[in-house]
């Protein structure tokens, strides 16, 4: 659910990042998008490449200082001017180790052709030594055991990389920990950032999340829960991906990338959602979008890293409940390492533009404008209230009650004005049983004056705790449902106020249906102009 | 009349006429707050156009599209 947050000021979220290889590049973009925002980070969370950009971020790194689109030092030079060695991205596998990598990169895209092929080698190989036994020839069975324990030993040579790792992160892993002491501790050389420096002393809360295979279980690092694991222990933990590292070690457990059981750690923040309910929780999710190879029995093995890491996106946030899932998805392959500065410039570029495009719709410019428009019809209606009976409007509040996705006997109070002091605010409104419900089934506006009658006043034992909810003062309320020119219902505005009016009045009538006839107009033009932005089936989506 | 009630009995049409005036006065002292709300909406929907179409990478240009 979206909460309407104060306009203006800085919008306190807890942000997670998912893992996704090289792909994790966009998370830079939408990293730049929502500092853009002017989102304050009170807690970032990450799993894999999330993780680095969400400890670099918790530690008081911009996203201009990762890497700027338009030019200047990156991430990689400050890693460079820790370890020379350390020059672009693909130096933190090593150079034997992303050789490795790039072979296995090329060898799961041919994997079709390639297992047939090792398949058919293998039987060429049984064949040979048959013949070259059965010729009695010395020199021919001498060749053929020198073939097959070459190629057997290449085998075992491949298979112990795969099941070991094609590289490891020790030098990635000496790096950041530098990286984090400079910029958290720079008086102290000495220092190892750990997890319990972050959550404190102004900085946002740091969840990190693993695998950990010893005790095979899903493993978080958190200020609370591993105050003593080094920050860069943690990340090289996470980003740990099955075949391509080694596994990383920490004590006596042994761990892998956290996106086996985790891609998308929103629900660490439950806590701290509960107990600052405004406050926005974001997932910036990276969606898999690389043709779909015909899995079978010889090539399922890259289709079941991929699924684990991006199959469970939709699970992973139904954990956390209500938040904001920024699905972004990118060309960049998951071991993409070796690409051009300018394209990995570019890629950050687009992947702010593709973060701002969904956010601004979802959380920030378009949310805003509906609640200027609430804040427009607030005053337009306290206006013609006075007007036509000549006393004070008192107080009137404005909202646009529209339904969630997936949700069909429902109104969400989604954007409103006035509603702040009041436990009604964002309440969902179920269709059956208010006035709001019956104006949206109908297309109908309907004016309706308190006490209302029992089928529009949330009746039932289900709605017991909403009616206490309730403005306890509403005098009277007004609902104009909105229609698109398709003849869709897009939303409902529901004006209500605490003055008391007369049962019959023919100015206050004449009021009313000027009032309703001025606002629909108004909100049908908003809705025509922002045509684009809205979704088909009505005006929310649950992802951004 | 385009709305309907249970609770607000309404009365003859002709009644009506009398008073059009002061209201539609209180309407029209919000048309320019109106206007400037619908012309915010234009311009955020000709900056989104905008952005997308700055958008180079194909996947991320149909994802923020969606």
């Amino acid at each position: 659910m979206a909460k309407e947050t104060a306009i203006g000021g800085p919008r306190r979220a807890f942000v997670a990042f998912a893992g996704g290889g090289a792909k994790g590049l966009i998370h830079v973009g939408a990293l730049r998008a929502l500092e853009d925002r002017n989102v304050a980070f009170h807690g970032l969370a990450g799993t894999s490449a999330g993780s680095i950009v969400a400890t670099l971020k918790a530690a008081g790194f911009s996203s201009r200082e990762l890497l700027d689109p338009d030019g200047g030092p990156t991430l990689m030079d400050q890693l460079s001017a820790i370890d020379p060695q350390i020059k672009r991205a693909t130096d933190i596998f090593g150079k034997a180790g992303w050789a490795r990598v790039r072979a296995f990169r090329w060898a799961a895209a041919y994997a079709w052709l390639l297992c047939p092929c090792g398949v058919l080698a293998g039987i060429a190989l049984s064949v040979g030594l048959i013949f070259a036994g059965a010729s009695r020839s010395s020199l021919a069975i001498v060749a053929m055991v020198a073939v097959t324990i070459l190629v057997a030993c290449l085998a075992i040579l491949g298979a112990r990389f795969l099941i070991g790792g094609l590289a490891d992160v020790h030098r990635f892993r000496a790096a950041l920990a530098t990286l984090l002491q400079r910029r958290m501790f720079p008086e102290e050389p000495d220092r190892v950032v750990s997890m319990g420096d972050f959550g404190k002393d102004g900085r946002p809360t740091l969840k990190i999340v693993s695998a950990n295979l010893s005790k095979r279980r899903l493993q978080l690092f958190s200020p609370e829960r591993t105050p003593e694991v080094a920050a860069a222990d943690a990340v090289a933990a996470s980003i740990c991906l099955p075949i391509i590292f080694q596994p990383w070690r920490i004590n006596r457990s042994t761990f892998v990338d956290g996106g086996i059981v985790s891609n998308l750690p929103a629900w660490p923040f439950d806590e701290e959602r509960e107990l600052d309910p405004q406050a926005l929780t974001i997932a910036v999710e990276i969606a898999d979008t690389s043709s779909t190879p015909l899995v079978h029995r010889f090539n399922w093995l890259p289709s079941a890293v991929r699924t684990a890491l991006f199959g469970s996106g939709e699970l992973n946030l139904r954990v956390s409940g209500q938040a904001e899932q920024l699905v972004l998805e990118s060309s960049l392959h998951l071991l993409q390492f070796d690409l051009t500065l300018e394209q990995a410039r570019q890629e950050v570029r687009d992947g702010e533009a593709a973060a701002l495009f969904r956010l601004d719709k979802r959380l920030f410019r378009r949310p805003e404008l509906y609640h200027n428009a609430c804040e427009v019809t607030r005053g337009l209606a306290e206006d013609v209230i006075e007007s036509a009976l000549g006393i004070k409007a008192m107080r009137v509040r404005v909202a646009i009650a529209v339904p969630d996705k997936d949700y069909h006997h429902s109104l969400r109070l989604r954007f409103s004005s006035g509603y702040e002091a009041n436990a009604d605010e964002a309440m969902l409104m179920p269709i059956a049983g208010s006035v709001v419900g019956t104006a949206w089934c109908a297309r109908e506006s309907r004016f309706e004056l308190a006490p209302f009658p029992d089928e529009f006043n949330l009746p039932g034992d289900a709605n017991r705790l909403r009616r206490k909810c309730v403005w306890p003062d509403m005098a009277w309320q007004l609902c104009i449902p909105v229609v698109d020119d398709a003849h869709r219902a897009r939303f409902t505005v529901q004006i209500s106020g605490d003055a008391k009016l007369p049962v019959t009045n023919p100015r206050l009538e004449y009021a009313i249906t000027e009032m309703e006839s001025s606002v629909k107009d108004f909100f049908n033009l908003i809705i025509k102009e922002l045509s684009e932005l809205e979704d088909d089936h009505g005006l929310e989506e649950y992802h951004l | 009349m385009a709305w309907k009630s249970t609770t607000f009995k309404k009365s003859a049409v002709g009644e009506r006429k009398a008073v059009p005036d002061a209201i539609s006065r209180a309407v029209d002292k919000h048309r320019d707050a109106m206007s400037s709300v619908i012309r915010d909406a234009k311009d955020l929907a000709d900056e989104r156009r905008r952005t997308l179409n700055s958008i180079q990478d194909p996947e991320l240009k149909r994802s923020a599209a969606r």
